[in-house]
């Protein structure tokens, strides 16, 4: 998972990888065998790696059908027309667009297409699958269904995959690793817990400035919200969510109030726990918080609140939110 | 505005319309039949479409070449060579190709050698015509090819395609329509060459005289003759417009699906 701003590098990470374009130094390997190096010199082109890449506009070719689109690759690796439009049909069903086997992706729409482009790369059993923000070409209603079935199928893939989005929340989704990249370099890169919870630079605990879990719609209160089990505790949301669904719940560190005694106000959600670190943001009066209660919470407080209240690590303190302050999503 | 329209319209159209105008009615096909004029048709049409097709095969690697690869040493020079003939005057052509090819020329020694003459036969015809009507065919073409979006021979790379497959697959059909429009444009100047033609591969019956230079001749003596010859030129001139306009749109579906967003994000 390669996260990352505009502009940090993280396309031309991709591109180099598919190689498209040329690193300076270095060496690119995969399985053991180098697709780059600097020294001796060696350069494998695109069409001799094992790779699928999709593009962020999906780049179908617009003269070609669905189905010859997903052909494409086998034909041009010598398969036969027959055996190359069986395998691209069966593509197709696997992924659910066979009825779009004969149309061109100019009467397709934007999640139709990203099937497609996704089909077309998998058709050829590449060891090394490279997705550039596969999400971002979607608008807002389709990214959400998108996303869920995206990561089931990612989930059962034997290749490696290499994802690229500028979401933190997509990046802490999906990932397995994670990288997060600023201005050409990899900032830090672990599970989602290690940088959630040690981020290693100012840049990724504000980068990643999150609080998000993962659990299950456990039930509903008389007073309309849901109630989320995760790791650790339960959370009240005030979402529309089913019934035993699975949700992300993400709470932003500064909805999270901070008190050192337990408190009385109207929100629902309260989590003690000893203070584990206390973080300075720029620009330079907000201190970023993590408490190690059950689930885990950061808050970002003022410097003259954490001053006032004697909060320093080791000291117990209490993070509470309101039902409304969560973000859900599934 | 519209003054521009009418002045534009009055200058281009009258002249055609003069010549539909004044054709001999019935005498039309009967001068088909004079030997004369069957040659000179006859000329035309082989050596156009011959031009035309070495243009094609000739360009379409070059128009590639400048299309898809940044600066190489000589660039410069082999771009404005290509485009010269577009602004140079025939006649000054067909003298420059005499100078070159010519028994006296640069290369005439050579080709003379092998028992070539290249003055005075179809030949020089058809080497005049290709001169001159090149620089249109790798123009459309260069557009042509630079219009397909680099994406989509990236992806093609990514898909295990080859350089030559990818053009054969993608580049190519993608880009028909300009091809084709340089195609008929260049046969169209093929078709009408004059100047250098007349200068380098004379003006013999048969051989070298094909339908403009035909029309000149035949305007000297016998004006209906010209005006017959003209109008079957102009016909075929016609053809080639209208095909120029028809294929191009039948030949749609090629538009590259664009997203509904600017991709200004992490290039």
């Amino acid at each position: 998972m390669l996260v990352g701003e505009s502009g940090s590098g993280k396309t031309m990470c991709l591109r180099m990888l598919a190689g498209l374009m040329v690193p300076d130094e270095g060496k690119i390997e995969l399985e053991g065998e180098a697709y780059y190096q600097s020294s001796p010199a060696l350069f494998v082109p695109p069409d001799r790696r094992s790779i699928g890449y999709m593009a962020q506009d999906y780049a179908l070719f617009p003269h070609l059908s669905a189905l010859e689109n997903v052909a494409f690759g086998l034909r041009a690796s010598g398969v036969r027309r027959a055996g190359a439009r069986r395998r691209a049909r069966a593509m197709l069903d696997r992924l659910e667009i066979a009825d779009l086997a004969e149309r061109r992706p100019g009467q397709m729409s934007g999640g139709q297409q990203q099937r497609v482009a996704l089909a077309r790369a998998l058709v050829l059993e590449p060891k090394l699958l490279l997705l550039d923000e596969p999400l971002a070409a979607l608008d807002l209603a389709t990214r959400r269904t998108v996303r869920t079935e995206l990561a089931k199928l990612l989930s059962v893939l034997p290749c490696v995959t290499v994802y690229v989005t500028h979401s933190p929340a997509e990046a802490l989704v999906f990932g397995d690793l994670v990288a997060v990249m600023e201005e050409g370099r990899v900032q830090q890169m672990g599970t989602r817990d290690d940088l959630l919870r040690h981020p290693r630079s100012q840049y990724v605990a504000e980068f990643l400035g999150l609080n998000l879990f993962q659990g299950r719609v456990r039930a509903r209160t008389d007073d309309g919200l849901a109630v989320i089990a995760v790791e650790g505790g339960d959370i009240y949301v005030a979402h529309d969510v089913a019934l035993g669904e699975a949700v992300h719940v993400v709470v932003e560190p500064r909805e999270v109030v901070l008190s050192d005694e337990p408190p009385h106000g109207s929100a629902r959600n309260v989590f003690a726990g000893p203070i584990e670190e206390m973080v300075p943001e720029p620009p330079g009066d907000r201190i970023r918080v993590a408490i190690g209660s059950h689930p885990p919470m950061i808050a970002d407080i003022t410097r003259g609140s954490a001053a006032s209240m004697r909060l320093e690590p080791g000291r117990m303190a209490y993070a509470s939110f309101k039902a409304i302050g969560a973000r859900v999503f599934r | 505005m519209v003054l521009a329209i009418a002045v534009l319209v009055f200058l281009l159209g009258l002249p055609l319309l003069a010549l539909l105008v004044r054709v001999p009615s019935g005498s039309l096909l009967a001068r088909l039949g004079d030997p004369l004029i069957q040659d000179a048709l006859r000329l035309s049409l082989f050596t156009s479409l011959l031009s035309t097709a070495i243009v094609v095969l000739l360009g379409t690697p070059v128009a590639y070449l400048l299309a898809t690869r940044g600066w190489f040493p000589g660039r410069n020079v082999l771009e404005t060579i290509i485009d010269l003939p577009m602004v140079l005057p025939p006649t000054v052509a067909g003298l420059a190709l005499l100078l070159a090819f010519g028994r006296a020329g640069l290369a005439g020694h050579a080709l003379s050698a092998f028992g070539f003459t290249l003055p005075f036969t179809t030949a020089s015809v058809v080497v005049a015509q290709v001169f001159m009507s090149v620089p249109f065919f790798l123009t459309s073409a260069r557009g042509g090819f630079a219009s397909v979006p680099r994406s989509l021979t990236d992806a093609a790379a990514t898909l295990r395609a080859s350089e030559p497959y990818a053009f054969f697959r993608v580049v190519l059909p993608l880009s028909m329509p300009a091809l084709i429009a340089g195609a008929s444009m260049s046969c169209a100047r093929a078709l009408g060459e004059f100047g250098a033609t007349i200068t380098f591969a004379g003006n013999l019956p048969g051989v070298t005289q094909t339908m403009p230079l035909a029309v000149y001749v035949a305007f000297q003596t016998d004006l209906e003759a010209s005006i017959a010859l003209s109008v079957i030129l102009m016909l075929l001139s016609f053809l080639l417009l209208v095909g120029l306009r028809v294929t191009p749109a039948g030949l749609a579906g090629g538009r590259p699906t664009a997203p509904r967003f600017v991709s200004t994000i992490s290039r």
